[in-house]
């Protein structure tokens, strides 16, 4: 039994899994950060042309405040579940290592 | 040595067993439908409301519209409360419940609907659904 390649192949099949689902988060995070960037800007706009009152503007604030915490939150179910299925990887590892044991 | 690497073996074991709970609720597909299916509706809103001057944008021609969609986000909070470890779905959908209620009282206080509004509120409201859909995706 070569423990070495164990932790060898334990650490590479968690780190591939991770690698995989992190480029998922990646690709919303950005997106997340390029609409957020344009929706302020569009509201501040309505605002300075004279669309948006100052009670309008600021409740079109609060509410895209409430969604970018809705986009973060979507994040972090993404990144609980890249821990959860890099552990997962690492476990079926470890259980095939047990299984020839 | 050979010990000492068989020790260390089974702590990694023990500690990568006591990670292995899952941390978000099953996904679930009548769900992931569902989001999509509010969210075809929601469009279909702003499409009708959009095809209108502002000035006669008037409250009481979509009033049944928002009230069915807002049964239908009633409803999608409750089944995402149902489910456990599910928090971030739950309060998503809490919030498009909110922003919805919100642009109806204005819609009503106003009794029109300014372009502006229309514009900002359909975004809004478009990425909070895609939100929803992203992270219950996620739990695949």
């Amino acid at each position: 039994m070569d423990f070495e390649q164990i932790f060898q192949e334990l650490y590479e099949t968690m780190l591939k899994s991770f690698k995989k689902d992190a480029n998922k988060v990646k690709g919303y995070l950005l997106y997340v950060l390029e609409e957020n960037k344009q929706a302020l800007a569009k509201i501040t706009n309505y605002y300075i042309t004279g669309d948006f009152t100052n009670e309008e503007y600021e409740t079109k604030l609060r509410q895209n405040m409430l969604k970018m915490q809705d986009q973060m939150l979507a994040i972090k179910v993404m990144k609980k579940k890249v821990v959860e299925n890099a552990v997962n990887a690492g476990i079926d590892v470890v259980m095939k290592a047990i299984r020839i044991i | 040595m050979k010990k000492t690497k068989l020790l260390l073996l089974f702590i990694t074991i023990l500690m990568i067993l006591s990670c292995a709970i899952n941390q978000v609720a099953d996904y679930d597909r009548d769900t992931a439908f569902t989001i999509i299916k509010i969210a075809r509706r929601v469009d279909m809103f702003y499409i009708s409301l959009s095809e209108k001057e502002p000035d006669v944008r008037l409250y009481k021609e979509f009033v049944s519209a928002y009230n069915e969609i807002e049964i239908e986000l009633r409803t999608l909070v409750m089944r995402n409360k149902m489910r456990t470890k599910n928090e971030e779905s739950i309060m998503i959908s809490e919030h498009i419940l909110q922003n919805w209620l919100e642009f109806k009282v204005k819609h009503k206080k106003d009794d029109s609907y300014k372009n502006s509004l229309l514009d900002v509120d359909w975004s809004t409201i478009r990425e909070q659904f895609y939100a929803l859909a992203v992270a219950e995706a996620a739990k695949q």
